[in-house]
């Protein structure tokens, strides 16, 4: 499974272009803007069959604006992709000063747990 | 910039009820939370090292669970005037933005569960060494 395929997939209907890693244009940044990383560890059963891969996936969503419609839009088709949303959460006011705030932030984690069933040798 | 373990999260059912009172849980949490202060410090962005070096596992105290650590940055730890480990996590927009690199995160999604095992099997030990 190409989990940043899936990701970038689902929100391809928010209307805001989706980067992996970090948004990485030579000009200005797009008005919104999302970008994401992931790690993955195996969920391993008792007689060491590995069932399950658990994905988590940080998601950011920065705009000139409030984030907050794009951010529900998010919400919404990770869901439908069948992610699980563990928090979304605003970021910045308490850490950067004024200046710094040009963008607003909304930072995600969602969860997803890929089936894969394969017999650990 | 960190995350707490609460006590309350290795005291099961059964578990807690045979959990003698002289129980040393602060040695037990601090090793749990070791775990994911070893992960936040493989994961972390070093330049200088400044962050890296600033991760910590906190001492144990009373929370609304029982017995509680922070694991990560703590303010009070953090020398110099410009506390940037938020910033590292979440990135920042701006005309010159700078990606998230995170390393708090990741290190409690993926260790939590390890975390939680060795706080556990700590206070097993424990009670086995007092023969109980």
């Amino acid at each position: 499974m190409d989990i940043r395929a899936t990701i970038v997939t689902a929100l391809s209907g928010v209307g805001a272009p989706a980067y992996w890693m970090k948004w990485a244009g030579d000009t200005n940044p797009p008005a919104t803007y999302i970008t994401f990383q992931t790690v993955n560890r195996p969920d391993l059963s008792a007689d060491d069959t590995l069932h399950e891969r658990e994905h988590f996936v940080y998601l950011d969503v920065f705009s000139e604006t409030d984030p907050y419609p794009t951010a529900m839009l998010v919400r919404s088709a990770m869901a439908s992709a069948g992610f699980y949303e563990v928090e979304m959460r605003d970021v910045g006011q308490e850490t950067m000063s004024v200046t710094e705030l040009r963008d607003y932030h909304i930072a995600f984690t969602f969860s997803y747990l890929e089936d894969v069933r394969v017999q650990v040798v | 910039m960190a995350i707490t373990l609460s006590g309350t999260e290795v005291f099961l059912s059964d578990l807690e009820k045979m959990i003698p009172s002289d129980t040393n849980v602060d040695a037990a949490l601090a090793e749990g939370a070791e775990v994911i202060a070893r992960e936040m410090r493989q994961l972390a962005p070093v330049k200088s090292g400044k962050l890296k070096s600033a991760i910590k596992v906190g001492k144990a105290r009373n929370g609304r669970n029982g017995r509680q650590v922070t694991v990560g940055i703590h303010r009070r730890d953090f020398s110099g005037d410009d506390y940037y480990p938020a910033y590292v996590e979440y990135g920042h927009g701006g005309p010159r933005p700078a990606p998230p690199h995170p390393y708090i995160r990741p290190a409690f999604d993926l260790k939590k569960d390890e975390a939680w095992s060795i706080v556990k099997q700590a206070v097993i030990d424990q009670m086995n060494s007092k023969g109980l």
